[in-house]
């Protein structure tokens, strides 16, 4: 008989319970582990309580799982008031006997301990109150209360342990909540080694603004996200950014679209940008980020496009005023539901917020093309890792929905203009970069195409003016002295057609000369001729008139022979007469 | 003196105006409970004998009770007479703190 060969047999990895809180989910690949003990430690006012809360309302509401809320810190109605802002209604799904709230009171002023004790209520309680609705999920908030109230930590501690087991052994997806401090996960440790999964919050403050970041740290048999992601408490509940996949996983569209100013998409290949890609726009101060960037929405909104325009620095009202300036007019568009504007200074609130109030307007606007002008403006809020981070996660929420994003980046003057000040030019697929050149006694514009991505795009700087309509490109001119724009441009090219003209003169007056020179040249020829015509006729006629005279003579002699010899006779006769 | 057993709910027994009402949460199931329900037997017969009432409960029939006086650790006691209600955990092996914390030995006749 052959030998069995051994089978590698592989198990689908541990059930997953699905929270139902946005993002979370996605970072645990499915959830927290079905049937098993959790710890959800933070510091005082990070948002653990609202989390837990969050997991059974949404257990209960959205996956038909009763859940049981055993509180050591509010009381039922207190908790209620509380989460009530976020539309949770714990009344009308205890009433539903989806929820049970049990709050349970630790006074340690009023418990004297004497000897050798254990929780076995808790457990009793928790066990009734579990079987009562027949709970999938149960929530404690927060041990922490329980250590406050016992003398004994050794005992709770074991007795914690016990609990951890025992939730188990109940096959209830329990999330336990842990206040954490001096370092350490938790106050009295060893809880966390004790449960399957461990997410840490944590609410810091950075440069006057308040970050939370959420932390899946350890999690039994499965592969989780272990970065620490943003999160924010909303009007909805807990939002943890990623909101979209940790995968690179893009559609990559061929369609292209203009930019809006058609001398630049001449210099990207005729066509424009890809859809769905990330356009940079740097430059310094006043070198028209942001009309380029309104030709952008201008142009989306006329193929009948919609966009949204972020505006962290000017009021919707003042980008329109600004932008009929220069001949582009917004506000039919934003008047049609075309265009939306979003503008709000990035201090009003942190990071994660903007990311949640963007995240929700694209999803409630569907946008084809999206401006954040500009970008820079955040570094404000969030140290460089965190900005970074933020336009990570913007990018992944514009690729995957093929929204085409421009982003406007304000370069110090000082730095060198490829440099992008918030790290984020790796990212993007299209790079335009707006440049100043001082000359002269003045400041003129330039544009060029530092990328593009999978297209052929022009290498050459291009002037870049900003007229009553609009942008347009010019050539510029290689002067001995570099790059000559503005006025430089204008008198080198003033220059060029005098140059010209002078050349187109030159010639003129050589034509003529030599006219002029044939004329002479033919009118002597002409004079000349008439001389020699003169000079021979002279010449013939005294040619004839010697010719006559050689032969005179004899003619002279032969008539007078003639004359002599008839003479006679006639002489005679004559003589007779 | 009245006892009842222990696990037993029924504990409606009234010994007539009793001066120290107690009573013993506990369970079945662990060493600290069952360990409990002796320990303040001699004290309070040698103590307050006759003048209390001594109810043996087990938590794991009266659940609503125990959310009621806030029960979670055990075994647990409970003096509910006189007022203020004292609550005391614990095994009670050394019966003296024990005593002393529910104010048992206060109403000790004088000998």
């Amino acid at each position: 008989m052959p030998a069995h060969p051994l089978k590698l047999v592989l198990k689908p990895g541990i059930s997953k319970c699905p929270t139902g809180i946005a993002g979370l989910d996605q970072i645990t690949e499915g959830g927290l582990p079905r049937g098993r003990p959790t710890l959800l430690c933070g510091t005082a006012g990070c948002g653990k309580t609202i989390l837990a809360t969050e997991f059974l309302v949404r257990g209960a509401a959205q996956f038909d799982e009763p859940g049981v809320l055993m509180t050591f810190e509010e009381t039922d109605k207190e908790l209620s008031q509380n989460v009530a802002s976020m539309g949770f209604d714990l009344p009308a799904l205890c009433a539903r006997k989806k929820l049970l709230v049990d709050y349970v009171r630790v006074e340690p002023s009023e418990i004297a301990e004497s000897g050798e004790y254990d929780l076995q209520g808790l457990f009793v309680r928790l066990e009734s109150a579990i079987n009562a609705i027949g709970a999938k999920r149960v929530v404690l908030d927060t041990i922490e209360s329980l250590f406050a109230g016992f003398a004994n930590a050794n005992i709770l501690r074991a007795e914690l342990r016990r609990l951890f087991r025992w939730l188990k052994s109940k096959r209830v997806t329990a999330l336990i909540t842990a206040e954490s401090g001096d370092g350490k996960l938790t106050r009295h440790g060893s809880e966390e080694y004790v449960a399957d999964c461990v997410i840490l919050l944590d609410h810091r403050i950075e440069d006057q603004s308040s970050i939370r970041r959420l932390r899946v740290v350890k999690y039994r048999g499965a592969m989780h996200g272990t970065n620490e992601y943003p999160f924010l408490i909303s009007e909805t509940g807990i939002s943890v950014l990623p909101l979209s996949s940790l995968k690179l996983e893009h559609k990559a569209s061929t369609r292209r679209i203009p930019t809006g100013i058609p001398r630049l998409d001449a210099m990207l290949g005729g066509k424009g940008f890809y859809r769905g890609t990330c356009i940079l726009v740097s430059g310094g101060a006043g070198t028209g980020k942001s009309s380029v960037a309104a030709h952008f929405v201008h142009a989306a909104c006329q193929r009948g496009e919609r966009a949204l325009y972020m505006a962290s620095e000017q009021s919707a009202n003042e980008v329109i005023r600004n932008m009929r300036s220069i001949g582009i007019a917004l506000d039919p568009w934003l008047h049609r539901g075309l265009l939306r504007f979003y503008a709000a200074r990035p201090g009003s609130f942190g990071l994660e917020k903007h990311l949640v109030t963007i995240h929700d307007l694209v999803t409630a606007f569907k946008p084809e093309v999206v401006v954040i002008d500009p970008i820079t403006n955040f570094a404000s809020v969030g140290s460089y890792s965190d900005v970074k981070s933020m336009v990570t996660r913007l990018l992944e929420m514009f690729k995957s929905r093929l929204i085409t994003a421009m982003f406007t980046s304000l370069s110090p003057s000082d730095a060198s203009a490829e440099k992008s000040e918030i790290g984020v030019s790796s990212q993007m697929d299209a790079w335009l970069l707006l440049r100043e050149f001082e000359s002269n006694g003045e400041r003129n514009r330039g544009l060029f195409i530092l990328k593009s991505r999978g297209m052929a795009h022009s290498n050459q700087i291009r002037e870049f003016v900003l007229s009553d309509h609009g942008v347009r490109l010019l050539d510029v001119y290689l002067g001995p002295s570099g790059l000559l724009t503005g006025s430089a441009r204008i008198a080198e090219e003033g220059r060029e057609r005098a140059e010209i003209a002078a050349r187109h003169q030159r010639l003129e007056s050589k034509t003529l000369e030599l006219r002029q020179k044939r004329a002479q040249l033919e009118a002597q020829i002409a004079r000349m001729r008439s001389e020699f015509e003169l000079e021979e006729r002279s010449l013939l006629r005294d040619a004839r008139a010697m010719e006559l005279r050689e032969n005179q003579p004899a003619l002279d002699l032969a008539k007078m022979a003639h004359i002599r010899e008839a003479g006679a006779t006639s002489v005679r006769g004559h003589s007779r007469a | 003196m009245k006892r009842t057993t222990p696990h037993n709910d029924n504990c409606q027994q009234h010994p007539g105006p009793a001066v120290r009402n107690l009573c013993l949460f506990s369970a079945s199931e662990t060493a600290p409970s069952i360990a409990a329900p002796g320990s303040l037997q001699s004290p309070c017969e040698q103590h307050l004998a006759g003048k209390h009432l001594l109810e043996a409960l087990a938590l794991i029939n009266n659940p609503r009770l125990a959310a009621a006086d806030r029960i979670i650790s055990l075994p647990n006691w409970l003096r509910r007479l006189p007022p203020p209600m004292k609550k005391t955990i614990g095994d009670s092996t050394n019966t003296q703190p024990l005593a002393g914390a529910l104010d048992l030995l206060h109403g000790k006749l004088p000998e």
